[in-house]
């Protein structure tokens, strides 16, 4: 086979539920232009849209030249468009001082005299905190449900793959402490005399914690509402890469939406006396098309010419859209 | 502009032995590695590269399946390594198990302990430090004349260079709260004495591992022995993230060795019967060309062709290489 048999057009009307997708693949395939593009589409379907991303070095603002660094904007004509960079600080920070809240009343509930600074330090300053800090706002963003449509310009994609995973360890996790705090809590109702059953906000974070995580699991894995697509060039390197990352999505049963080729040389551009130079990429996109067909058969769902200069401005990001989502 | 040569670089300062190409995903970071592993393998020099990297690729650049076989020869002198950090997890797991049955006696781990055990090695901050194990015992363990990190991309070597101070100022906290701890516990400590023990073991794990960071973070900063070099391609947006990247990387002390561009366009094709695509590409690079020598004056150290195929198996690679060094 060597032809689209489901297009990025027919995907959509066959999947009219969808509302989170996601674009991976290796650095430099295009992965923020097609996340663009696929948020401009959405845009002109009259769905309010929102493209955020999760990169930890954004390029929306600079794709579309506008600046979207932690505040979500228009950045198109069609004024259901918003763009937005996730900034991480912000919300490390947020997520320390709800810490140290949560600390301090554990100390208070035990009637520990020590200070919270320094236990609140040792555990933010955990690396996987950023990457936690990070998921807790794509799922912040999905559970607002203000937009009808999320486009996110996910990080490479092996990141998404742990962050994902990571959502059954969580549940694991919090149900462990959850049982823990339980029994600390009946022990110390045994023993107080005087108080009467206290409220226990502790317990009421990691309770909503859970849910939050298992909603987040149910969306990300329910096909009808998501899906993750991968971008690749008819090149060794970066087919060899989405073939890992589509079998291990596969593993964690989250829907792969498809795979999209991204700068195909146009045939009737090239004649039999161009330069050898041309000849020969020809030819070995040729051989990677081949391999494209033979691995990813009726998954792909879009095949992008090579444009003549980089894709930038809200305007070229539109010129994408009649390809990316061809009628 | 003639940039100065990268091969110059390499004879003027023979005591830099750690190599690192950064830059954004996809500019050609693992196969520049590759290419530079093969040349200096060709003057004598044993080296290994060796990626860190999860979607790692020296495995496809060298037609040679080495996932997590340790340093594989790819040719005389030439050695290549993908680190296999779910294996090294697998053996930290293991680790935890024996230690708990020979500590307890126990014949079989509890389930409810498994399940523990399980969640953890999900924990990425548990991946994190398998690959920086990993790579910290490659450093210390020596036997190469060069060493070539093949570096994930830019967010994540920024962060794994943050990383390294950021384990360290980690570590000084726990090993202080340790300490705090151990002196509340002195005067139960003549009942405990067996505990005690224990409790200086685990400290002493923690001045070990900090020892072993000190040691790798080190070497990423020394500006003596560390070549740090970027690479980029003549596009807009690339030069604006490559700029924002280089800030970055100074904030962390980082010594920058300079810049080689990838994928220009042979200019001799301007003169032939070329497709609109390549004219309007070639124009584009050009505008972006003089962008470059302007803004990185003097720091260009080679200009690298795009090649008419990808770069993968020593065929391709040598001619890369002759392309980078000459």
């Amino acid at each position: 086979m060597n032809q689209i048999t489901t297009s990025m057009t027919k995907y959509m009307s066959d999947h009219p539920k969808l509302k989170y997708i996601f674009f991976g693949g290796k650095g430099g395939v295009g992965k923020t232009v097609m996340a663009g593009t696929a948020a401009l589409w959405a845009a002109k379907q009259g769905k309010k849209t929102l493209l955020a991303s999760t990169n930890p070095v954004h390029s929306l603002s600079n794709l579309f030249e506008k600046d979207v660094f932690g505040k979500a904007a228009v950045v198109c004509d069609d004024d259901r468009c918003f763009a937005f960079e996730i900034d991480t600080k912000d919300t490390i920070e947020r997520s320390k001082q709800e810490i140290r809240e949560k600390i301090n009343w554990f100390l208070r509930f035990a009637d520990l005299t020590t200070k919270a600074d320094d236990f609140v330090e040792s555990a933010t300053m955990n690396p996987a905190f950023e990457e936690s800090a990070m998921f807790e706002n794509m799922t912040d963003i999905m559970f607002e449900d203000k937009y009808d449509f999320y486009v996110f310009d996910t990080a490479p994609t092996a990141n998404a793959r742990r962050l994902l995973g990571m959502s059954k360890v969580y549940s694991l996790w919090v149900e462990k402490m959850l049982k823990s705090r339980e029994e600390a809590k009946s022990l110390r109702e045994m023993l107080s005399f005087s108080k009467k059953n206290e409220a226990d906000p502790l317990m009421d974070y990691l309770l909503s914690f859970k849910d939050r995580m298992a909603r987040a699991q149910s969306l990300l894995t329910n096909d009808q509402l998501t899906a993750f697509f991968f971008a690749t060039l008819p090149e060794s390197l970066p087919i060899a890469v989405i073939t890992r990352f589509i079998n291990w999505f596969y593993e964690f049963g989250i829907p792969v939406g498809g795979v999209v080729v991204n700068g195909l040389i146009q045939q009737d551009q090239v004649a039999n006396d161009s330069p050898e130079f041309v000849l020969n990429r020809v030819k070995m996109q040729n051989e990677h098309m081949e391999e494209i067909w033979q691995i990813f058969g009726d998954k792909v769902r879009a095949v992008i010419p090579l444009f003549e200069t980089e894709v930038k401005g809200a305007r070229m990001v539109n010129r994408m859209v009649d390809y990316l989502f061809k009628p | 502009m003639v940039p100065i040569s990268l091969s110059k670089i390499f004879d003027e300062f023979p005591e830099r032995r750690y190599i690192m190409f950064g830059g954004k995903g996809g500019l050609g970071k693992t196969t520049f590695s590759a290419a530079t592993a093969y040349y200096l393998a060709k003057q004598g020099k044993r080296v290994l590269v060796f990626s860190v990297d999860p979607q790692a690729s020296l495995s496809d650049i060298f037609k040679k399946d080495i996932f997590g076989k340790g340093p594989t020869e790819i040719m005389p002198n030439l050695y290549a390594q993908e680190i296999d950090a779910d294996r090294r997890v697998k053996e930290y797991q293991q680790e935890i198990r024996k230690k708990i049955l020979d500590m307890y006696g126990m014949e079989k781990i509890p389930d409810e302990i498994e399940s523990y055990i399980q969640a953890a090695a999900a924990e990425p901050a548990m991946e994190e430090s398998a690959i920086f194990d990993e790579v910290v015992d490659i450093v210390v363990h020596g036997g190469y004349d060069y060493y070539i990190y093949d570096l994930v991309p830019l967010g994540h070597a920024l962060y794994y260079l943050s990383m390294a101070s950021v384990y360290d100022e980690w570590i000084d906290k726990i090993t202080n709260l340790r300490q705090q701890m151990r002196e509340y516990d002195q005067v139960a400590a003549v009942m405990k004495r067996d505990k005690e023990i224990d409790e200086d073991a685990i400290l002493n794990e923690l001045l070990y591992i900090k020892e072993r960071i000190n040691k790798s973070s080190g070497i990423l900063t020394d500006k003596e022995k560390t070549a740090f070099f970027f690479v980029l391609t003549p596009e807009e947006m690339i030069i604006n993230d490559t700029l924002k990247a280089a800030e970055l990387f100074a904030k962390f002390d980082v010594p920058l060795s300079g810049y080689i561009i990838n994928r220009v366009l042979p200019p001799e094709l301007k003169s032939q019967q070329i497709p609109e695509y390549l004219k309007n590409r070639l124009a584009m690079q050009d505008k972006y060309l003089k962008v470059i020598d302007e803004v990185f004056k003097g720091q260009i150290l080679a200009s690298v062709p795009e090649m008419e195929r990808d770069v993968t198996g020593l065929g391709m690679i040598e001619k890369l290489a002759d392309k980078m060094f000459y």
